[in-house]
């Protein structure tokens, strides 16, 4: 003790007295809050708290009648951690009656709602409110419990009109606010840790005087972690709330600070609080904090030793008894969460059903998700989930931490449940009389004390002998404990695992394998793979893990797979790189954890394959008997996939990954024939995506055509008269007549004159103006011209859209406004920006409006003066250059007499207007990859150069990061365009001719029967042109059919001949195909079969049947052309007389006719 | 000097190529577009110097390829996978950007990460940036250091 205490304490000072010292009663009271010492400051609250003028001042409002009261008491100054507590204590100490009451109604509600009796659990919080008034807890359990029993909107209501009552603290609305969208069904645990997390961000950036308050709402909300929070600073705040709160909250502290690893030191510091309100509240928790500090004897209660005799049962093994004695218990206590774990092993070892339903009671759902959980079923995530969000929702309850430490410790692997907190938290709120209390000392001699305390409670408890022997892992000891023999094995490998005797102990765990009972062969799994990974036996390892897996993909959870992972590439990899289970484990935590080590997946994919000698993974079917056949299959079709072959050196293209990946599909099919659909599937997306891009390059290709034949159809008539008479005219002309050249057009812009020869007779007049009409058609002809198809493929919007569009997705050029003809405004960095300050983010504006105008010049250039066509009196820019010259006169006549026939003449002037398109075309393609590139680069670089001009005030890292991208972007769309200035003969951009889809409807089945051939004997197919979107539907169609013809001519070894035929005829399309089949099929069986399709496909509910048939067939054609196509059809099918099969399909193609 | 551009970026390219040859005599240039096209060339040929772009298509983009998958992080796997296939050959970065992945890494972490994973080859890093001219006084003390090498 101080002097000045001794003083104060001689002269028995009267603090109350001292009072008027202070500016004010709450001054005074922290004052002394912070300076007296313990013994003082237990008589001081008593002083204070006797006397009912102060009693407000030191306890607040400790149950606040109305919800307005809550979180309105003022708050004293806050002082150290450790006498935060104890002062906390002291006030709670005040309420200890009120407290065990309390406790007793919260038990009882637990109670009430684990059995799902939600009317008697909402009228026991009522009972509650009544006799302690409102309170934190309260909101949040009202809240869960209204989302549990009358759904979403109820709880919402209840929320709403605490937050929308403006009395109400605003403290409060917050954390009911976050309380309620906890509670919603729809919101994950990962969702709400996201959503906390965000407000962490938001309260930090906001204002660094928020941090204390921060902390308060992490403290209050965050479930994710456990934070070392500042304990004086989350008191202090919670002294603002009800005596209920701030007594939850002083457990929970006093459990965070039991939690860390350091515990000796923490927990001493906090021992003569905990030691004051042990002593007079009945609660189980602090009995367990208790326990920690030595000399306290334990409480028992009621449940004790039923508790501590239902796990003895599972220890011994008399599993039927365990079950009936919990099952007894927990239709008493539900939220004896102590017996959760042996009451579901028990069933699970005796194959036995709970009498808990899981439909019917919430402890029903828990033991049910338990048992998922500990067997790994499929449902062992899901359920892991759904017991976690449990956790979250009731997060206040004891029952719910002392879950959530079971439930990690049964579900993840021992890295992350060593020295896990929620699992110390969990074993803390178990029963003080469970012997798993033991695992949370860390000095043994604390342990070994605790062990004796229940001795001599519980003598011969063959549990606790056998957590004793654990703990000092001492096999003689083990031996005796009466186990049976297969959990005995367990223990003995696990104690020779602590001794580091792997050899001795894998025997044991391979023992344990062969178990027939689930949970045995886990644990001989888990035990023989952590043998393997500390005596580095990785290849064991890794083939260990990998059959597990293939046995249960939910195992994965409970192996060290990034340990693991990290020591192979350390030291094995090499070692390993023959052993096809390092790719497959590379790719089971890519699957299931993260995709951070993808690239090293990739190693271990090609290294297989080098180790032997191959390049490529189709190469290994000449291996497939040599390799592990589920293994082949697994690295085949989860491995040698698109983003894992693209990785390697071996491929040149993406087309080469694409055909090999047809190849790995084809290889599956043999090996795996129980999915040959999937890959059959596969093979036909990859078929169907090639061709279509294929279709889609050819159409970009087509984009520079002219009507060749159309032209000399509409022009023949005349042109075939003047030319009979041009020869006329010729044969009998002057042969050597000097020409006259006359000026026809001058460009004083580039100082050219062009000439051109006037013929000074008819003959030459007459030629002249066949060439020019000619010329003229084959330019500017509306129906066949060239200027016509570069409109519309290139000039109308398409040139345009192709180079904005890649600005626009970088979000660095906008629209111009059709009337006001000003930029819109650049919303995205507009609102990016807008923390920052006015004027600087106006510069900014300018300098996209500017960018913007610069850009559409520059299309506007291309657009509009490049291609254009040139003639001798248009377009003087244009670089179609299609002026006819002297030498291209002469050089024409120079062919000509009077034996050349008509249809030579007229060949010889489109040849030399397509030498024409084809220099126009080079010059143009120049002009695009050269001056062009230049002129948006250094618009680019112009744009750089402002925006960096802003660096200092604006954060414009990824306003950089955008242009560069839009800039290499750009250069190779510069590229395509360039590209599509080159001849070919498919017509327009995305509509497609009839062909398409049947060619690409054949490569399919090539591709997916590459052993089946069918041998299209003919196929009449016309010109007619197919809006582009419906491509897919009529390559669909074209599948279906010919999947047909192989899979049901019954001709497996000849190809079926084949007869297609697809025409336009007015405004229908008919599809008609015909195929041979078996010449032994009886066809007339088989017309009744079909039959039945036939009226099916009459049903309303014929599109039911597409999945019934496994997405092939009639009914799916029917749907293709009912819904898809939106088309009004006809479709038949037979059996023909001759051996033959026939389908006819009409559709009514108004619509999609192009 | 035998030297391997391993670039996407035309413009960047032809300047990376232009400042060489002013600075470097007898600097004979190799040019690769992508992130296989690249790694093929500096596994088949010898070089005495990469410089590697950080961000690149998987392939070459032509008229009947879209380049694959874009890689955020090219250059470095560039860089691993000539440690995997123990290649010693100088590299410098040059980037134009300053965040990498979905904005996940800064330039200066990924230099940090880049010289402890690699600090037998990797000379440094530059940030390209054409509209200043840091880039070349940055680019031209690498040079040097490496002639110095």
């Amino acid at each position: 003790m101080s002097t000045r205490a001794k003083k104060r304490k001689r002269k028995g000072i009267n603090y109350i007295s001292q009072f008027h010292k202070f500016k004010n009663l709450n001054d005074a009271i922290s004052y002394y809050k912070i300076n007296l010492s313990n013994n003082e400051l237990i008589k001081f609250v008593k002083d204070l708290s006797n006397n009912p003028f102060y009693r407000k001042s030191l306890v607040g409002n400790p149950f606040p009648e109305d919800i307005s009261h809550l979180g309105k008491a003022k708050m004293l100054y806050a002082t150290s951690n450790i006498r935060e507590i104890f002062w906390n204590a002291l006030i709670v100490y005040q309420y200890k009656n009120e407290i065990n009451k309390f406790l007793i109604l919260k038990d009882k509600f637990n109670s009430y709602l684990l059995e799902s009796k939600f009317d008697l659990a909402r009228d026991t919080l009522g009972e509650i409110q009544i006799n302690f008034g409102y309170s934190n807890w309260l909101i949040e359990n009202k809240i869960a419990l209204l989302e549990e029993m009358e759904g979403y909107e109820k709880q919402k209501e209840f929320v709403n009109d605490i937050s929308k009552n403006k009395n109400v603290d605003p403290l409060v609305v917050f954390l009911t606010s976050y309380f309620s969208i906890r509670a919603e069904k729809n919101v994950s645990p990962n969702k709400y840790n996201f959503r906390i997390e965000e407000i962490k961000r938001e309260f930090n950036e906001a204002n660094s005087d928020l941090k204390d308050l921060s902390e308060y709402m992490q403290f209050k909300l965050n479930l994710n972690t456990i934070e070392d929070y500042r304990c004086n600073i989350i008191l202090s705040y919670e002294s603002k709330m009800s005596i209920i709160d701030r007594y939850l909250t002083f457990v929970k502290i006093c459990s965070f600070i039991s939690s860390n690893v350091d515990e000796k030191k923490d927990i001493d510091l906090i021992k003569d609080s905990i030691k004051l309100l042990a002593n007079v509240i009945r609660d189980p928790i602090l009995s367990s904090l208790s326990l920690k500090l030595g000399g306290y004897e334990i409480i028992l209660n009621n449940n004790s030793k039923d508790i501590i005799t239902v796990i003895e049962k599972y220890t011994i093994g008399d599993y039927a008894g365990c079950i009936y004695l919990s099952e007894q218990l927990l239709k008493q206590s539900p939220c004896l969460v102590d017996i959760y774990d042996v009451y579901v092993k028990s069933l699970i070892r005796e194959n036995a059903k709970s009498v808990f339903n899981k439909t019917e009671t919430l402890l029903g759902k828990i033991l049910n998700s338990l048992e998922d959980i500990i067997t790994y079923s499929n449902r062992s995530n899901e359920a892991y989930i759904e017991l976690l969000k449990l956790s979250y929702v009731f997060s206040s309850q004891y029952w719910s931490l002392q879950l959530r430490g079971l439930i990690v410790s049964l579900y993840f692997d021992p890295i992350i449940t060593n020295n896990n907190k929620f699992i110390t938290i969990g074993r803390l709120h178990a029963s003080p009389v469970n012997p798993i209390q033991s695992y949370r000392f860390n000095s043994k001699n604390n342990a070994k004390e605790y062990f004796e305390i229940l001795k001599s409670h519980f003598s011969c408890n063959q549990t606790i002998l056998l957590y004793e022997a654990i703990l000092e892992q001492n096999l003689e000891m083990l031996m005796s404990v009466n186990l049976p023999q297969d959990r005995l094995s367990k223990y003995q490998a696990k104690i020779l695992c602590v001794e580091k005797q792997y050899n001795k102990a894998i025997p044991i765990f391979k023992s344990l394998m062969t178990s027939k009972i689930y949970i045995n062969e886990l644990d001989g799994v888990l035990g023989l793979a952590e043998c393997y990974i500390n005596t580095y036996q990785y290849s064991e390892c890794i083939d260990l893990i990998v059959d597990a897996y293939f046995k249960n993909s939910n195992i994965y959870i409970k192996f060290p797979l990034s340990q693991i992972l990290s020591e192979i590439e350390t030291s094995f990899f090499e070692e390993l790189s023959d052993n096809i289970s390092l790719p497959i484990i590379y790719d089971i935590y890519s699957s299931n954890y993260s995709s951070d080590k993808d690239s090293i997946k990739s190693d271990a994919y090609e290294e297989f394959l080098y180790s032997l000698s191959l390049r490529k993974p189709s190469s290994l079917k000449n291996y497939v008997s040599y390799i592990d056949r589920s293994k082949l299959v697994y690295y085949l079709k989860n491995i040698c996939v698109f983003h894992v072959m693209d990785n390697s050196i071996e491929f040149d293209n993406t087309d080469e990954v694409e055909k090999e990946r047809i190849l790995v599909c084809q290889l599956l099919r043999e090996i795996d024939p129980s999915n040959d659909e999937v890959y059959a599937e596969e093979i036909k997306n990859i078929t169907q995506k090639q061709m279509i891009q294929k279709g889609m390059r050819d159409i970009e290709k087509s984009k520079i055509y002219v009507d060749v034949e159309g032209i000399k159809k509409s022009l023949e008539k005349n042109l075939k008269e003047s030319y009979a008479r041009f020869i006329t005219l010729k044969s009998t002309s002057i042969k050597d007549e000097v020409p006259e050249y006359i000026l026809v057009d001058s460009s004083e812009e580039e100082g050219i004159q062009i000439q051109i020869k006037m013929p000074s007779n008819e003959a030459r007049n007459l030629l002249t103006t066949m060439i020019l009409e000619l010329r003229d058609s084959f330019v500017s002809s509306n129906e066949y011209g060239l200027d016509g198809y570069l409109s519309v493929g290139i000039r109308h919007g398409t040139l345009s859209g192709q180079l904005r569009g890649q600005l626009e997705a970088e979000h660095l050029i906008t629209q111009k406004d059709n009337v006001t003809g000003k930029y819109h405004l650049n919303k995205y960095w507009r609102e990016k920006y807008s923390t920052n300050k006015d004027s600087e983010v106006d510069t900014l504006m300018e300098y996209f409006n500017d960018f913007s105008s610069d850009i559409d010049e520059l299309i506007d250039i291309l657009k509009n003066s490049w291609i254009q066509i040139k003639t001798e009196n248009k377009n003087s820019k244009g670089l179609f250059n299609f002026q006819i010259t002297i030498e291209d006169m002469e050089e024409l006549e120079n062919f000509l007499d009077k034996d050349t026939p008509y249809e030579v003449f007229i060949d010889l002037i489109f040849d030399m207007l397509w030498r024409k398109t084809d220099t126009s075309l080079r010059i143009i393609r120049d002009r695009i990859s050269n001056t062009l590139k230049d002129k948006f680069n250094t618009v680019f670089e112009l744009l750089q150069l402002k925006v960096n001009l802003l660096k200092e005030s604006i954060d414009v890292t990824e306003l950089n990061s955008n242009i560069a991208n839009a800039k290499t972007t750009i250069q190779y769309e510069l590229d395509k365009i360039s590209n599509w200035f080159t001849r070919s003969k498919v017509e327009e951009s995305s509509n497609y001719q009839l062909d398409l889809p049947i060619e690409i409807g054949l490569e399919m089945v090539k591709n997916i029967y590459p052993n089946k051939t069918i041998n299209v004997i003919k196929k009449d197919i016309d010109n007619a042109i197919l809006n582009g979107r419906t491509l897919k539907s009529f390559v669909d169609i074209s599948f279906i059919i010919f999947d047909n013809i192989i899979n049901r001519s019954r001709m497996d070894t000849i190809a079926p001949k084949v007869w297609i035929e697809f025409k336009k005829e007015g405004s229908k399309l008919r599809l008609t195909c015909i195929n041979e089949v078996d010449p032994n099929f009886n066809t007339n069986e088989g017309n009744k079969h079909l039959k039945k399709y036939r009226d099916m496909l009459e049903l309303d509910n014929a599109f039911e049947l597409v999945s019934k048939e496994g997405g092939t067939g009639f009914p799916k054609i029917k749907k293709i052309i009912l819904i898809d196509l939106n088309c009004p059809h006809n479709i038949d099918f037979k059996y023909m007389d001759d051996k033959n099969f026939i389908i006819n399909i009409e559709i009514n193609a108004e619509e999609i006719i192009a | 000097m035998n030297i391997l551009i391993i670039e996407d970026d035309q413009n960047k390219i032809k300047q990376i190529v232009e400042f060489i040859n002013e600075n470097l005599e007898e600097a004979k240039i190799t040019k690769r577009f992508s992130y296989q096209s690249g790694l093929k060339e500096l596994t088949s040929n010898y070089f005495d110097l990469i410089i590697l772009d950080m961000s690149m298509p998987t392939f070459d983009i032509t008229a009947s390829d879209n380049g694959g998958r874009p890689k955020h992080f090219a250059g470095r796997e560039i860089l691993r996978q000539m440690k995997r296939r123990k290649i010693n050959i100088p590299v410098i970065i040059v980037t134009q950007f300053e965040r990498f992945g979905e904005n996940t890494i800064s330039l200066s972490e990924l230099k940090e990460e880049l010289q402890k994973m690699f600090h037998d080859v990797y000379m440094g890093t530059v940030y390209y940036n054409p509209a200043l001219n840091s880039w070349r006084e940055e680019l031209s003390i690498l040079l040097n250091n490496i002639k110095v090498r």
